[in-house]
């Protein structure tokens, strides 16, 4: 049987198991396993299972030990439980109460210091699901109490929680590094101005919106003294240490993204204690919370790691780019047609599961067309991110839905997520026309 | 009694990324102010991964916080989202047999042949291999026991488990 009629019949199977709710994890790797049995069995012409067991086993064993037992990856949990005990220690929380002090006067000020405390949570963790529940659980409420149109009080943090993909760190860049052998220093550091561009479209939106409807946003009549305003900017402290810490450790070269995220969360842990705002006992269930989300994480990625082995053995991904170079494809047309394709699987699928369903057969395709695999990058979790807010299937939404009930339904909050989302496209269109945009930082890099 | 020994997994996995965190703070630390290098912290910290993220496999799959696409299911009658739920869980039981296999395999060799990681310490390789297969070993007794817990509950009519999955997040 030929290498390349297995790769696509265990394409169709993975599909199809999807489709039928299976774990991706398991699903990647199951399938697999049995493809590449099949490959190794039918390597000399006849049928031979004994000898397929063991090249097989071996290759699905080496592939997800060797991607557990990584130094770098410890990154992974190391974020997530950086974020989980900041945020139980309130360090993420009083970014949000500081920018909410020092725009109360300002229409639509507590969208924009929701949309601002996202972009300072994103810069300490690394999820955008994350970022979009707890910010979800302060501002929305908050937001509706004071009369703001449901679909601002809504939108604005479900978009701001996308955040969370492109500012550092990010999850999805550590799995994009790892699944094109790309810097994931560079990769954080490309994410930074792309970040901070959407984040400054983000309050463009939200100040055009309250602009041309006032009542969506009715402004906070209290008086904040300026002492007030500098005393809230002041609690901030300990998270524009972490940012600090985490980018400037990165970019000035005197870290790896693994060192920052181990001293950060020790720091982030101390800073906690000595406020008294962490227990022990808060730090071991902030911990256990990351084991279980972490372990979930590895196990797609090891899952994707056996199938991309496996793809390699079937030849699909040299085929692909032969197809498309013999059709003489412009990089235009090319970026376009994957630009598609991730904004169409976003409307169904987990960022996740996305690109490692992808990226085996695209990043071949990138190189060969001679793209920079940082940008390229940047612009994957762009579109990533953008499908995190797009019907059916907007996460971000679902997660917002969940936290207001019944006070916002989710076509509310879809219709309020489009003005984002126009935002969100403009600059997907600047980063891909402008490459500079995410590699500036990176190329500047100690 | 397999709950308890599932809890204990965890705790031993919370340690871990605890030791992993203190670790490589310690090592950046006696690096920057002493210019002192720790033994063999690069390959501690990956023993130490293997624990982290495998040992609690099997409460993150008690816990349904696999990730799976629901969106497609999500129409269908309950009774037939429980068996899509089911045949998920075997789908897993299945991925993580070759695992186990190999993992057994390779264990077996490290301690036989004396394995060990070349640095200052000497350390021996087996422990990450015996604590990879310990973990995929009671992850894929938990699925084992959940399709049939599962399929227990679709025949008494029952399918609270498919709202405790997480589902995608």
């Amino acid at each position: 049987m030929d290498a390349s009629l297995i790769g696509l019949i265990a394409f169709a199977a993975v599909l199809g198991l999807l489709a039928l709710r299976a774990p991706i994890g398991f699903t990647l790797a199951g399938v697999a396993t049995v493809a590449t049995f099949f490959i190794f069995a039918f390597r000399s012409g006849s049928f031979a299972p004994e000898r397929a067991i063991r090249a097989t086993t071996s290759m699905v064993y080496s592939n997800s030990f060797d991607l557990i037992h990584s130094y770098d990856l410890s990154m992974i949990p190391l974020f997530i439980a950086l974020g989980h005990i900041a945020y139980k220690a309130d360090i993420t929380t009083r970014i949000y109460y500081a920018a909410r002090v020092w725009l109360s006067a300002v229409p639509g000020g507590v969208a924009m210091a929701s949309v601002v405390g996202c972009g300072g949570f994103s810069a300490i963790t690394g999820s955008s699901i994350a970022c979009a529940s707890t910010m979800g659980r302060i501002c929305t409420p908050e937001m509706l109490r004071m009369g703001y149109d449901n679909r601002l009080a809504t939108a604005s943090v479900a978009a701001g929680g996308t955040l969370g993909s492109l500012i550092p760190p990010s999850v999805l860049f550590i799995i994009y590094g790892i699944f094109t052998e790309t810097s994931i220093n560079r990769l954080f550091v490309a994410g930074i101005l792309p970040g901070l561009l959407t984040l400054a479209g983000f309050l463009l939106v939200i100040f055009l919106w309250v602009k041309h409807d006032p009542a969506a946003a009715p402004v906070d009549p209290g008086h904040i003294s300026y002492g007030e305003r500098f005393r809230a900017a002041a609690m901030a402290w300990p998270a524009f240490v972490l940012f600090l810490v985490i980018i400037g450790g990165i970019y000035g070269g005197i870290f790896t993204a693994t060192e920052a995220a181990g001293v950060c969360l020790s720091a982030a842990a101390l800073i906690g204690l000595a406020q008294r705002k962490l227990s022990l006992k808060d730090i071991w269930d902030a911990i256990r919370d990351t084991c279980l989300q972490t372990s979930s994480i590895f196990l797609i990625a090891a899952g994707a790691k056996i199938f991309v082995a496996f793809v390699a053995l079937t030849g699909v991904a040299p085929a692909i780019v032969d197809v498309v170079t013999q059709a003489e494809l412009s990089v235009f047309w090319l970026m376009f047609a994957i630009a598609v394709i991730y904004l169409m699987l976003g409307m169904f699928l987990d960022p996740i599961g996305i690109m490692v369903l992808t990226l085996p057969l695209v990043v071949p395709l990138v190189e060969t067309y001679g793209l920079d695999l940082i940008w390229f990058g940047v612009v994957v979790i762009k579109l990533l991110e953008i499908g995190l807010i797009t019907p059916p299937v907007g996460l971000n939404v679902f997660v917002i839905a969940n936290v207001v009930g019944k006070e916002a339904p989710i076509d509310r909050i879809f219709a309020g997520i489009a003005r984002f989302l126009t935002v969100d496209v403009i600059v997907l269109i600047l980063i891909m026309s402008f490459p500079v945009i995410s590699l500036l930082l990176p190329n500047s890099m100690w | 009694m397999f709950r308890k020994f599932e809890r204990f997994l965890l705790n031993l996995a919370v340690a871990a990324v605890i030791a992993l965190g203190l670790m490589i703070t310690i090592s950046v630390l006696s690096r920057s102010l002493f210019d002192v290098a720790l033994p063999d912290t690069i390959i501690i910290v990956r023993e130490l991964m293997v624990a982290a993220i495998v040992l609690p496999l099997a409460a993150a799959t008690l816990a349904r916080s696999h990730v799976a696409v629901e969106f497609l299911t999500a129409k269908l009658p309950l009774k037939a989202q429980a068996w899509l739920v089911v045949s998920g869980s075997v789908v897993g039981v299945f991925a993580l047999m070759p695992l186990i296999y190999a993992g057994g395999r390779e264990f077996a060799h490290t301690v036989t042949s004396g394995g060990f990681f070349y640095g200052d310490l000497n350390l021996p390789k087996w422990p990450g291999r015996l604590v990879f297969l310990v973990g995929m070993t009671v992850c894929w007794l938990r699925l084992l026991v959940m399709v049939v817990q599962d399929i227990r509950s679709i025949r008494a009519g029952q399918f609270d488990f498919i709202t405790s999955a997480e589902g995608t997040n």
